[in-house]
């Protein structure tokens, strides 16, 4: 399938004197993922610099071209809620590759795993003996008061007491390189479509580039999905049942859902497709009504039940909850599960690591004021211009003030908005987000990147190696979401060190 | 006193519907103040219910009726030794202390429970001194039952606080969410309970044709205190409960969803009787 968009190297030479790809490319005061100084590359980049600096900048516009044609042709899109018309954007990818060597990727992974065991714990505790609380050690107002915690789940039994199958935790790069959470995507976390499909047309796009590196393979997360969803199925003796939950086709991850469904090879349904009836959950069939023992929900739990949550929900399935609360039908995530997810409960997660792991977390923070706090608050105000404000409950970009970008108009609505509802903003330090060569069209310009590696979480955490690294195409642009015009890139962990002979 | 309740309530709906999925919360509680001797459903048409606990340790049933019907009869009938036969006698090991964790709950102002200028006033006026919070409690239970006129039309079942307070008059559910503002205004525990009171002969209650509503307080040397506005009793073995919640929204007697577009109509009915044969003690006055 990649025969019909794939260039040759050959066609791209007519050119007369071709320009070289990083000509001009400059690095700033943020850490740079391939130079350590100019024209310097780290050396698990070397080899892919080799070859870049190698290759006219017309064939490297080529071979962007057919990428982005083979994302428009697998309608691999991304839609955006604030465009009134809905339009389907193509979110792009950029065929430069982000490279991890395997020594620090070991230490990401340790830290990662030990971040979703305890917010794993934390939500357990919080629907059930709540120590943490009654230890003060999280606020209670900040737990009980978010819209993510589920009274109604108090006491709820999940099997193995995972609640957190899937997780995308967001991380970023500091000035000195350090690698930092920005945040963590706990209910249901989407991009890792994206990591498969760019890895298999980059594999197409730019097979000599990929073929120098031993790259450690990304395209068994669906398999290890599916033995996830295995592992929650109430015990039966048969293969379970699995279904993927979507809202439709008018959500912005659509794409993913019906991606996920067929690679695992289940069902994609809608909530009008599931029927509840004594006390399990069915799907109708032209063969009639069949049970299903596991949903991959990618519906948020407000949706996920109009008798037990929003009574206007279309997308949902009646009587859910109940089947979920008496062990009738395991679902992923769990529900209630935003509690972990919220800004100003991530100001805790390290403090969750020491208290139920008794570790020090290997993943640092970064530092978060909180407007709930009158000292925070006071600070926040005075900085405005300094900070990006966060609202708490929000996600996606969405609600957000990026201070030394924002108009004076938009702080002072900011300024109100955390006035009458504190509790409801966390502001954090404006990071420079590390930046990465990304091809801009006449040349590789350095662009900020993040990077949201995926957790799952069965008999063990496990992580996807790499994950999906966004860049904000936009120059200067530091908002990576794919929901606020960003791309993204296919990102490589070498299985070696990276600077050997394969 | 061994208390037997029938409770019918019966959905008609103007044109079919289908796929009615209902949450049930009909299901006397067990503790140490009551115990369920005998509880059934009905449903007609015929479903297979399941039941759950949810997340107030309340028993819900849940049925589902899947073929078109136009109407959905759901009938309980249970039998509860009630055992609270002086609400004020102290526990002999004090109640363990309620933790701002568990209070946490019962403090807040949400939904039908909204705080208006008025619940501060009420809260202002009764707030107890430190010797008396009972009596405190029992004149605002009072000065509920006496200034709000029980009118069975004036408010519905997702009127609020403030509504209430505006209109003097309310059923039940509104009496006990207006007493739990105040409570909570004071910083007093206070949480909504659903459930059925037998009719004492001699005194004319309320509340004892249809499912009745109170509140509970929470007391330090007591524990839960149910206060019941709308007869200004103190709870004890008279009360059957049935669910408890933050307020109504937590427990209300059913809640459910159909496909199809028809119009719903609700009939409740509600006996209680005694079925024991033991004296009758009446319920405590305030």
């Amino acid at each position: 399938m990649a025969g019909d968009f794939l260039y040759t190297s050959a066609m791209s030479h007519t050119a007369g004197r071709p320009t070289a790809l990083f000509d001009g490319y400059r690095i700033g005061a943020a850490f740079d993922e391939m130079f350590s100084a100019p024209m310097r590359p780290r050396p698990h980049y070397k080899r892919l610099h080799e070859h870049l600096a190698g290759m006219a900048t017309s064939e490297f516009h080529q071979r962007q071209q057919a990428a982005d044609l083979a994302y428009l042709r697998q309608g691999i899109t991304f839609n955006d809620y604030r465009d009134e018309l809905g339009l389907e954007r193509p979110f792009p990818v950029d065929l430069v590759p982000r490279i991890i060597d395997a020594q620090e990727w070991s230490r990401l992974e340790a830290g990662l795993k030990q971040r979703v065991h305890a917010l794993n714990l934390f939500v357990h505790d919080v629907y059930h003996e709540q120590r943490i609380l009654r230890q003060s050690v999280v606020p209670l107002d900040l737990v009980f008061g978010t819209a993510g915690y589920r009274p109604e789940l108090r006491g709820i039994k999940v099997p193995n007491d995972v609640y957190l199958h899937i997780s995308g935790i967001d991380l970023i790069r500091d000035t000195d390189g350090s690698y930092t959470v920005l945040e963590d995507n706990v209910r249901c976390p989407s991009g890792v479509s994206y990591v498969l499909e760019n890895r298999r047309v980059m594999k197409h796009v730019l097979p000599n580039v990929f073929d120098q590196y031993d790259v450690r393979p990304v395209n068994d997360y669906p398999q290890r999905l599916r033995e996830v969803l295995d592992d929650i199925a109430p015990k039966r003796g048969r293969e379970p049942v699995i279904v993927v939950l979507t809202p439709g086709i008018n959500n912005s991850a659509y794409f993913e859902h019906s991606f996920l469904a067929g690679q695992m090879g289940v069902q994609l349904v809608e909530g009008q497709d599931l029927v509840v009836d004594g006390g399990l959950v069915h799907m109708r069939t032209t063969r009639g009504l069949r049970r299903v023992d596991v949903i991959y929900r990618r519906i948020d739990d407000d949706f996920l039940d109009p008798v037990s949550f929003r009574a206007d929900s279309a997308l949902g399935v009646a009587g859910l909850v109940g089947v979920f609360r008496l062990g009738g039908v395991g679902l992923a995530n769990g529900i209630g599960v935003g509690v972990a997810d919220n800004k100003a409960v991530y100001h805790y997660v390290p403090a969750m690591i020491k208290y139920y792991l008794g570790e020090e977390p290997i993943l640092a923070n970064v530092p978060t004021y909180m407007a709930g706090s009158i000292d925070d608050r006071a600070y926040i105000l005075e900085h405005l211009a300094e900070l990006v404000v966060k609202a708490v409950d929000q996600s996606g970009g969405y609600g957000m003030l990026i201070g030394p970008h924002a108009t004076s108009a938009e702080r002072s609505e900011f300024r109100e908005r955390i006035r009458c509802n504190p509790h409801g903003y966390i502001a954090q330090p404006t990071i420079q987000l590390s930046t990465h060569p990304t091809f801009v069209g006449d040349g590789m310009a350095g662009r900020h990147v993040d990077l949201r590696p995926f957790v799952l979480y069965g008999r063990d955490i496990t992580v996807l190696p790499g994950g999906l690294t966004r860049v904000a195409l936009r120059s200067g642009s530091l908002v990576v979401n794919s929901s606020q015009g960003g791309g993204s890139k296919d990102t490589w962990v070498l299985a070696g060190d990276g600077t050997s002979q394969c | 006193m061994i208390i037997e309740t029938i409770h019918i309530t019966r959905f008609t709906y103007d044109a079919p519907v289908v796929e009615s999925t209902m949450e049930i919360r009909l299901a006397p509680l067990s503790d140490v103040h009551q115990r369920v001797l005998e509880f059934e459903l009905l449903v007609d048409p015929a479903s297979r219910t399941f039941s759950f606990t949810d997340g107030f340790q309340n028993l819900v049933y849940c049925c589902n009726v899947l073929d078109a019907h136009d109407t959905l009869t759901l009938k309980t009938r249970s039998r509860v030794q009630t055992l609270l036969a002086n609400p004020f006698e102290r526990p002999a090991h004090g109640p363990a202390p309620l933790e701002a964790v568990d209070a946490w709950p019962y403090l807040q102002f949400r939904g039908p429970v909204d705080a208006g200028p008025g619940v501060e006033q009420l809260g202002r006026e009764f707030t107890p001194s430190s010797e008396d919070v009972l009596g405190s409690l029992m004149a605002l239970m009072l000065a509920i039952h006496t200034d709000f006129e029980y009118q069975p039309d004036a408010t519905t079942v997702s009127s609020t606080v403030s509504d209430v307070l505006q209109l003097k008059q309310g059923v039940c559910q509104d009496f006990a969410h207006l007493m739990i503002a105040a409570c909570r205004h004071m910083k007093l525990p206070a949480r909504y309970v659903s459930g059925y009171l037998v009719r004492s002969s001699g005194h004319e209650n309320r509340g004892t044709e249809a499912s009745h509503a109170w509140c509970e307080v929470w007391l330090p040397d007591l524990g839960w205190l149910g206060f019941d506005p709308t007869n200004n009793l103190v709870a004890a073995d008279s009360h059957v409960r049935v669910g408890i919640g933050r307020d109504y929204t937590d427990v209300p007697p059913t809640r459910g969803i159909h496909r199809g577009l028809a119009e719903e109509q609700v009939e409740v009915s509600v006996t209680t009787k005694r079925i024991d044969a033991t004296i009758h003690s009446g319920p405590v006055l305030a």
